[in-house]
């Protein structure tokens, strides 16, 4: 009786209310102690949060930083980032993240005068401008550096760096890890964790490569792709590309030729074609076409392909193909994301010359695969 | 011998007393609900479970049994149906979002855990620590000498630039 007694008062007063004026929708302050989430839920949380998210995680309050701490979860699988092009006297990289449209820099005193020439997984290799054989592999996020084993023998002294490519199945300080440089029609890998080098002679030069975890894709001087074997040493031809195969546009000025490696270690060729003459579209892609090799000639596939496949690309280099959740990479690379509303941030990307590495998370021990 | 557990029915109690009676076949969603039902060797073949939830409200209970009912239900977990139906599903204001982690928690519920970590991973992607805390409310309880030893090792994470201001 009392409760229904009471209702009608309620309403009479919420009715006579004067009617407030629109304000903006500002939700209440959440009630709930939002410091305490259960250590199961961090850890589904912290594997969803790319990483400068993953990492500002931690600043947030002390039950925050323990329990990320204790969870032990690596961050979210995420697109690649790009080096923005550096001076070699400058000690700092500055990494642009295509998902957060942002940069950040990051301060490494140890590459003052040193080029990147190769990275994957976060890793990156540098060479110094001035004396070729000097070279380390750093990891900027985890802080991370490991210098490159003398060279005893001067047949492993390269001149000049061709190619470069880096192989790590998951960190440098486990086992797998390889170093490829390729100079002329040599290739020397080396082996960080057990320490072998081995040199392997083409029978032409190396004009690009890209290596997997057991596999090298080089493509030589005749336009031959090979696939060169980490584990045997062995060296298999996988297609020739310059065959007169229907179409295939290969390769001129205006059009440039990119292999790249999907995320399931396919062998893709993508041509892109560029647009050339109208000023505003002078840097512009036009279209992107994509072969695969297919019993020994590259066969046109239909541009759905595409699909949700981001691809970056390189200049004068090898690349990688990624999809949106995983990533690869190589320097000296350029990136293309074939969304018509990405298609301005490409044709940007091209005027400053970006360069994009693949950032690996803050502990450096994750790979994608 | 204790029946399969799909062929029995649970009976979920919120600490508020309200009680809600779920298929076997939903239950198994909850991890904490199957180690449950295999120790209970009491049962009988008629087999109700009754299990307690000992901090979850029955308005909370209530939702989770919703979308326990939903993804359960084979015909209707299908693809981007399903996908919309969740982000419906998770589209409430924080309180009762943070109710629904202790329930997905408590009842260790896999596909709840995802969906509420995914809500909070959108809600606090490119923020700062400070916007983080304003959002949930949560009390700065470092020191200015704390915050900048946890900030220094990647203090570069504090400072991202629009990439406008450099092209």
């Amino acid at each position: 009786m009392r409760r229904s007694a009471k209702k009608p008062r309620i309403r009479s007063r919420l009715f006579f209310r004067k009617p407030k004026p629109p304000q903006p929708q500002v939700p209440p302050p959440t009630t709930r102690p939002w410091s305490k989430l259960p250590l199961l839920f961090v850890g589904h949380l912290l594997r969803r949060l790319q990483v400068p998210d993953y990492i500002r995680f931690s600043s947030v309050c002390h039950a925050w930083h323990i329990s990320k701490k204790r969870a032990q979860t690596p961050p979210a699988p995420q697109l690649p980032w790009l080096i923005l092009p550096r001076q070699t006297h400058e000690s700092i990289i500055t990494y642009y993240s295509l998902s957060e449209d942002c940069k950040y820099r990051l301060s490494l005193p140890s590459i003052y005068g040193y080029d990147c020439i190769a990275s994957i997984k976060g890793w990156l290799l540098f060479e110094s401008v001035t004396v070729h054989t000097l070279r380390f592999l750093a990891n900027p996020l985890s802080a991370e550096r490991y210098v490159l084993p003398n060279l005893p023998d001067s047949d492993f002294t390269l001149p000049k760096v061709t190619a470069a490519a880096i192989s790590i199945p998951s960190s440098p300080s486990e086992g797998g890890t390889r170093i490829l440089i390729a100079s002329g029609n040599v290739i020397v890998v080396w082996d960080l964790f057990s320490k072998v080098q081995t040199k392997t002679q083409l029978n032409f030069n190396v004009l690009e490569m890209v290596a997997t975890a057991n596999n090298v894709y080089i493509v030589m001087a005749n336009l031959e792709l090979v696939r060169y074997d980490l584990r045997t040493n062995e060296v298999t031809n996988i297609v020739q590309l310059d065959v007169p195969q229907g179409e295939l546009p290969w390769p001129s000025s205006e059009k440039d030729h990119f292999l790249v490696v999907t995320e399931d270690w396919d062998v893709l060729m993508v041509v892109v074609v560029y647009c050339v003459g109208a000023d505003d579209k002078a840097m512009g892609v036009d279209r992107l076409e994509l072969y695969v090799p297919c019993d020994g000639v590259w066969v046109r596939m239909p541009p759905e392909v595409f699909g949700d496949l981001v691809l970056f690309l390189g200049f004068g280099g090898s690349s990688i193909g990624i999809s949106i959740e995983k990533a690869g990479g190589r320097a000296r690379t350029a990136y293309v994301v074939p969304k018509r509303e990405r298609a301005k941030s490409l044709s940007n990307a091209r005027r400053v010359d970006l360069k994009w590495v693949e950032i690996n998370l803050e502990s450096g021990e994750v790979s994608y695969k | 011998m204790a029946s399969p557990s799909h062929t029995r029915t649970v009976t979920l109690k919120s600490c508020d007393d309200v009680e809600f009676v779920l298929d076997g076949s939903v239950a198994t969603l909850s991890q904490t609900l199957v180690s449950a039902m295999a120790e209970d060797s009491s049962s009988s073949d008629d087999g109700t479970f009754t299990w307690c939830v000992s901090n979850i409200t029955g308005e909370v209970l209530a939702k989770v049994v919703e979308f326990c009912n939903k993804h359960a239900d084979i015909s209707s977990s299908r693809g981007e149906d399903l996908k919309e139906w969740d982000k419906a599903f998770i589209s409430v204001e924080l309180d009762l979002l943070y109710d629904l982690i202790l329930a997905a928690d408590n009842l260790n519920i896999e596909s709840l855990l995802d969906l509420t970590a995914q809500r909070v991973a959108d809600e606090i992607k490119g923020k700062m620590p400070h916007e983080i805390r304003m959002l949930f409310n949560i009390e700065k309880d470092f020191t200015d000498e704390e915050e900048r030893e946890i900030r220094r090792e990647h203090a570069w994470a504090y400072g991202g630039e629009s990439l406008k201001s450099f092209l």
